[in-house]
């Protein structure tokens, strides 16, 4: 299952990514430029998937081209009002404010709970299923893994409850 | 452990509309309920970096094993020339 979609990932960048280094080229950017547009592109497409796979009505090559044009006329002029594709303002914009804004409180925490955040992000972000997460985290059974998850939800809660002042960078 | 529940499924909007309200209804009048709230929904965004950095990782290790396919190589540096 997992090999079949990294064979996926791997076909999409490969048939998508010459595309959007075309298209950084005209718009005046290099190489390096035009792989973080792509990656941030081909991020934004794969959450699309897992939330809402049916709001893409065109092939994902067409779907990240589209968003990394978008991301790159953003790059280089914020106040820019644009008509995003259908419902993705929000989450482009939520995209941009995760770059900017994560990294200290996201290093602060990491030093508390890496297995905590794995396991979280394994069922929040990934959307694995219980069976999967206690396969590949090592838990017992999917019911640990689902007792688990709200500790260490709880657990992560309190160390951002004690670390308010962090909270600044993510208001 | 079921108030974590409780707010994870308010959260993530899991909670029907009359559920919901009442919800709404004892976070106002319990300031610690909506701060434990207002916590739990930084978790998540916290965890979605978190998941983003990851998969920025993935990527990069993607691109990198695809630039020693010398056809895929050959095919950027020529856009880029």
């Amino acid at each position: 299952m997992e090999q079949t979609e990294n064979k996926q990932l791997e076909q999409i960048y490969r048939e998508t990514f010459p595309k959007v280094a075309r298209l950084v080229k005209q718009l005046g950017g290099d190489l390096s430029a035009a792989k973080d547009i792509f990656h941030d592109a081909l991020i934004i497409y794969l959450e699309k998937c897992k939330v809402n796979a049916s709001h893409i009505h065109t092939s994902p090559q067409s779907y990240i081209v589209g968003i990394a044009r978008i991301l790159w006329t953003r790059k280089f002029n914020d106040e820019l009002k644009y008509a995003a594709l259908d419902d993705d303002t929000e989450l482009i914009s939520d995209f941009y404010q995760d770059k900017v804004n994560a990294k200290p409180l996201l290093q602060q925490l990491r030093y508390a709970g890496e297995r905590c955040l794995q396991l979280l992000q394994a069922f929040y972000y990934k959307q694995w299923p219980a069976q999967k997460i206690a396969e590949r985290l090592n838990y017992g059974s999917p019911h640990s893994v689902s007792v688990q998850k709200y500790k260490c939800l709880e657990k992560v809660r309190e160390q951002i409850k004690q670390t308010e002042a962090y909270e600044e960078y993510i208001a | 452990m079921l108030e974590v529940q409780e707010i994870d499924r308010y959260i993530l909007r899991q909670m029907p509309a009359e559920e919901s309200a009442v919800f709404q209804a004892r976070m106002l009048i319990t300031p610690t309920l909506k701060t434990k709230v207002r916590h739990q929904r930084i978790v998540h965004k916290i965890v979605k970096w978190f998941g983003r950095e990851q998969q920025r990782k993935q990527l990069e290790a993607l691109y990198t094993s695809l630039l020693r396919d010398e056809k895929f190589k050959q095919e950027i540096e020529i856009i880029f020339k």
